[in-house]
Formats: C-alpha cells, structure tokens, sequence
C-alpha cells in the first residue's frame, strides 16, 4: 500500500502517535522525516518558486496596469517599443537558457503576459478597429508555439483562459443570436454558454482522438472537460423552461466521460469532478421540480438532503469500484503477461 | 511512500518505540484529497439543506421556546457523531460541522427572540459557540465556532477599548481547556492545532447563520453580524499562520521536542495576536504570510485560499481611485522586480558557496 497522499500520511502518523509508538517530543520530527510538513529542502525550494514566480506575474500585472495607463505625453514609437522590449528580452532570455529550466519558464510567463499588452497599445494606438475578441484570439495564436515548446502546464492553462475568453468576446460581439434560430438550443442563453459548450467538447473529444503528447492530451482533456461539467450545471440552474433539457444533455456528457475515462482514458480527477457534476445537477433538477410552487413545511428540503447525502454515498462507492476495476483489469492483464 | 517505509525513516531516526504493527491490516484511507474535497463539498450543500429542512419543518414549534430545545439537540448530535469516529473520508467531520453551526445558529436565533437585539445577545451568542466548541471534539468545529464567538465578541464590543485583551484571554481560556482536555493529543501535537484551527475560513457560514436568523426574524439585516462573521473568518486564518509560523519557527530553531511545548500555545496566538496583526499588517503581507504558512502547515485549502484572496485583493486595488494607475503598476512591477532579484541574488550566492566547497575538496 502506497501513501502518497499527504492526508493519509498524516493519518497513518497520528495513528502510531496514538497508539504510543511515538514519543510526545518526536511527532514534529517524524512529520518531517516522512514528508508531512516540509524540511528544510522543501523549504528551500518553495521559497525559490514563490520569489521566481510570484516576481514575474507581479512585474508581469504591474506591467499591464502600467500600459493601461495610456501614457499621452509618451510618443507612439517609445510606448511600443518599451512593451515590445517586455516581450522580446524574456522571450530570448527563456530561448538562451533552455525552456526545461525554471527562469525560463518564469521568463516566458513574462513574455506571454506582455503580448496581451502589446496587442492591446497597439489597437489603441492605432485605432485599428480591432474587436476585443480579436486581441484575445490574437494573443492565443501568437503564443501557442511557445505553450507547444515550453511543456508547461500552467502556460498552457493561461492560454486555455484566453481562448475562452476570446470565444466569449467573440459571440457576443459577432454572433449574439448565434445557434438561437436552431430548436435544439435555446437551453443555453446567453448564447456564449453554447459556445463555450461545443468549443470544449470539442477540444475534449480532439484532445481524445489525436495523438497529441500525453501531458498535453491529458491536460486539456481535464480543462476542457471540467469546463464543459459546470457549464452544463450552470445551464441546468439558469436554463429559463429548458432545465429538463439541460439535464438531459448533462446527463448524456455524464455517461460519456464516465465510460471514455473509465474504459479508456483513466482519469479519477475527471471522473471525480464528473460524479460531482451528476450530484448537482441531479439535486438542481429536483429542487426546480420540488420548489416551483415555493417552500412550505421544509419537506421539500428534507427530501433534497436526503437525495444529496444518498448521490454522494453513491459517488464514493461507484469511484471506488472504478479504482477496485482498474486494479483486478491490471493484475489480470499482469498475469497474462 | 509505504507505510513500511515510513517506519523505516522513523526507525533510522530513533524516534520508533515498540514493536512494529501489521501494517497491512491498517485500514489506510485510500480516497485522493480531491475526492475528499468533493466529498466535503457535497456534505455541505447536504447539510445546508438539511438545515434548511429542519428550521422549515420546526418553524412553528420555534415560535416559542422550542428553539432552545432544538439548537441544543443539533449540537449535542453533532457532538455524538463526532465521538462516533472512524471517518476516513472526512464526510462526517464536515457534516459535523454543518450540523454544529446550524444548532448554534437555531440557539442564536433562541437568544436573539429571548434578550432582543442588543450587546448582550452577542456576548450570549459568543458564550453559546464557546460552550459548543467545548462539546464538539473534532478541529474543523471547535476552530469554526470559536472564530464565530471571537466574531460576536468584536461585534458586541466594537467600540469598547481593550477589546484585543479580553480576546487574549478567551483564548488563553481555550487553550487551557484544550490541554487539559487531552493531554494524550500533546503526542499528535501537529494533528492538534492543525485540525483546531484549519476550518477558520469557513467561519464565512457563521455569517450566512446570522444573516439567516436575521431574516427569519424579519429584521434589518446588520452589517456588524456580516462584517464580524468575516473578521472573524480572516482572524482564523491568520490564526493559522500564526500557530504554524511558531510550530515551524520552534522547530528549526529547537527540534521537535521544543516544537511541541508551544504547540499548545497556539490558539493564543490565534485569537490574541493575530487580531492585532490583521488591524494594522497591509493586507498583501497577510496574504504572503498565509501562504508561507499553509506550505508549512502543507495545508492544501488554507494555500488555495491565500490565493484566491491575494488575486480579490489584487482585483479590488486596481479598481481603487485611491492612488493613480501608473503609481500602482509601477509599484506592484517594482515588486515583481525585487522579488526576481532576491531571487537571483540567493542563486548567485548558492552557486558561489557551492564553487568554494569544490576548491576547498
């Protein structure tokens, strides 16, 4: 048995402190010794994290509330080409030392923070006539050769949010009444909410087709898909005369992540956030149907309790049997071999 | 890690005593933490509820002095169930708690029908969560009510001088309580103050309680109930940092041993200090210390938090008209600035010191 989670290590600790197998003055060092709270190593390496990193996003937001400031008595050429010196000296810095390293990589987080800046000086500089979500989107696409090339999960999930951000700018600038014309869903309004919906799916399902590297695969499986489980349930709260629709259409991306990342791409993270998808929508639904005609003796609640308490004790035991399954399916397939 | 290992380490150490146990036959949780915080989240909309439930159904029996009766039936349930034990998820720890805060926020409402509104239902309020606190073994709640009673206790005597010290001696009182309670927890001493004080944020739900009172009573909701539920939610985590920063300080400085004589201090410097620290530190510096606590206490929520707060407050500074916008990027980039060359600074210097131990080989 492996403990590797930090919570049942602790438990495991406290356990023998419990049961005399530790003495009152040694539970401090043992929590040390075994990794429950931090050494001196540990100790060294976060601090060094805390000042790179909280030192570039610090530079890197005081740089953008520094262009927000629309300098006027700046001329046009020195303004860009103080935010272009931001991208440009991280970005070499981070391709001169190598992106594996942590400098680097801080550097980058630089760099990608002041493209959006750029981007932004110039159609305000310019009067380009630039939409918003033609920024976002522009920041996305000129950024994803160094989130390909940096393998940096953090980088990629920025960019991820830019993108999103991008798509909501874009539909309702574009396309308010995008998809509205369509029976099938007018369950999701505002109508960003569908595309952020068929977005993700979408990069979820790409995410599962290609043969993108497994970091990235796995990544973006778990951002787009998380994203795709709570908007479903935000669809599920608001959706006005729609919400039984809502939850159909949960409960069809409920089945399929379920049987996809128990089946074929394990991922309990995911099938963790699923779980807690199906519980909320599922109580969501009946509250709408309990409490249409308002509350009256606080039964309806009761019986919501109930089937809340109820799901998650069946959450919990279907996860474990998943984590069970995929044990007997690796011994079995241990044995053959 | 195995737990074999892991006895290996303390053996190798010297700090094992007796015979090694069947490990196999521990019964180790196996749930992640994410499950867990999915489960503890799920407890709480469950809960919620449930209480919910129980002030619908029992509304007319709370019209008279039923309220009483049915505040402390809730807390003294939650009590038992927290003696019941052999939670490996954490389900029953956070539904303790839900069921705790909904009897303490009943008897509230008890307390606010029977003396009125005024000074002293709070001070009554404060000496209920105590009283509860005290009944409830199980961290989460005692760290959850005493952070309300401390809320309480600030509304009730926000204009009264010396307020800080009475604070100061309520937790001296909690802290003797607490080690004359269980000497035996002296040997899980992290366990203690770490599970004591590690449910502070959510004194939040102790103003949501208020807030909910206030409305079955059909009153003006006060701003002093929500402003001192939050307090008393930022105290705790403070509190926090502060029982953390003195455990680690104690034991780089002194070892374990030392560690765990001030380990009882804890909730002294919780709810003494800190309340003094959270009036007068800026607030970024609070945020930092949160964080550098939480990694020390490896306390993934607290960390999460400090984040998430430091980023509102971030959000909140940029939107403040207090200071022009070019002061506040040049301020916060020339942070940045410093941070990165600390940063170099001790590479440099770690770099250095490992070229001298080469030459001197």
């Amino acid at each position: 048995m492996w403990l590797n989670d930090l919570e049942a290590r602790r438990q495991q600790l406290a356990t023998w402190a419990h049961q005399g197998h530790l003495a009152a003055g040694d539970y401090s060092l043992a929590a040390t010794l075994v990794g429950v709270t931090p050494g001196r190593d540990h100790w060294r390496s976060a601090l060094d994290r805390l000042l790179l990193m909280g030192g570039a996003v610090a530079l890197a937001v005081g740089l953008l509330f520094m262009i927000a400031f629309n300098w006027q008595a700046l001329p046009r050429l020195v303004k860009l080409g103080l935010v272009e010196l931001a991208v440009f000296v991280p970005a070499g810095y981070a391709v001169w030392r190598g992106l594996a390293l942590g400098a680097a990589r801080a550097a980058l987080l630089l760099a990608t923070f002041s493209v959006g800046g750029l981007l932004a000086l110039f159609g305000q500089t310019y009067q380009t006539g630039a939409d918003p979500w033609q920024l976002f989107a522009g920041w996305a696409a000129l950024c994803l050769p160094w989130l390909l090339a940096a393998r940096w999960p953090p980088l990629t999930a920025l960019l991820w949010v830019v993108a999103n951000v991008g798509l909501v700018l874009w539909t309702t600038e574009m396309a308010p009444d995008w998809g509205m014309s369509l029976a099938v869903l007018p369950l999701f309004r505002p109508p960003w909410l569908q595309t952020l919906v068929l977005c993700n799916l979408l990069a979820w399902l790409l995410a599962l087709a290609r043969p993108l590297e497994p970091w990235l695969g796995a990544l973006l499986r778990r951002l787009s898909g998380s994203t795709v489980l709570a908007l479903l349930c935000w669809a599920v709260m608001t959706a006005k005369h729609y919400h039984g629709a809502a939850y159909l259409l949960l409960l069809a991306v409920v089945a399929l992540f379920g049987a996809v990342h128990t089946l074929a791409k394990r991922d309990l993270p995911l099938l963790g956030l699923t779980a807690l998808a199906l519980v909320v929508g599922t109580v969501t639904i009946a509250a709408h149907g309990l409490l249409s005609g308002g509350l009256n003796t606080g039964g309806e609640l009761l019986l919501l309790a109930i089937l809340t308490l109820t799901l998650s004790g069946g959450a919990v035991a279907v996860l474990r049997a998943v984590q069970r399954f995929w044990q007997r399916r690796d011994a079995g397939q241990g044995a053959q071999a | 890690m195995s737990p074999q290992e892991m006895v290996a380490r303390l053996q190798a150490a010297g700090v094992w005593r007796g015979e090694v146990p069947a490990l196999e036959a521990t019964g180790l949780p196996t749930l992640p933490w994410y499950l867990r915080a999915m489960l503890g989240v799920l407890a709480w909309l469950g809960g919620l509820l449930l209480l919910g439930a129980v002030l619908g159904l029992w509304a007319a029996f709370m019209e008279g002095q039923g309220a009483w009766v049915l505040g402390g039936l809730l807390v003294a349930a939650a009590a038992a169930l927290a003696r019941l034990g052999g939670d490996r998820s954490g389900f029953i720890g956070q539904a303790v708690a839900v069921i705790s805060l909904a009897g303490q926020g009943v008897l509230a409402f008890a307390a606010t029908r029977t003396f009125g509104t005024k000074i002293e239902t709070l001070w009554m309020i404060a000496l209920i969560c105590l009283i509860a606190a005290m009944a409830t073994p199980g961290g989460m709640i005692r760290t959850l009510t005493i952070a309300a009673a401390c809320g309480s206790v600030l509304a009730a005597g926000a204009q009264t001088p010396g307020m800080i010290l009475l604070l100061g001696v309520l937790a001296v009182g909690v802290a003797l309580f607490w080690r004359l309670e269980a000497p035996a927890a002296a040997a899980g001493g992290d366990e203690l103050w770490r599970s004591t004080l590690q449910g502070a944020y959510l004194a939040i739900a102790v103003a949501a309680t208020a807030w909910m009172v206030l409305t079955l009573e059909k009153q003006a909701i006060s701003a002093t109930y929500i402003t001192s539920g939050w307090l008393g939610s930022f105290q705790g985590l403070l509190a926090l940092a502060a029982a953390i920063t003195a455990e680690q300080a104690a034991r780089q400085w002194r070892g374990g041993a030392a560690a765990n004589r001030v380990v009882w201090l804890a909730p002294v410097l919780a709810f003494g200090t800190t309340a003094i620290l959270a009036w007068y530190l800026p607030t970024v510096i609070c945020m930092v210390w949160l964080a550098l606590a939480a990694f020390a206490g490896a306390h993934r929520p607290l960390w999460l938090l400090s984040l998430v707060l430091a980023g509102v407050h971030l959000w909140g500074w940029y939107y403040s008209l207090s200071q022009p916008l070019w002061l506040k990027g040049a301020s916060l980039a020339a942070v940045g600035a410093v941070m990165l060359g600390l940063r170099g600074l001790w590479v440099i210097r770690r770099r250095s010191a490992g070229a001298g131990s080469e030459v001197a080989q």
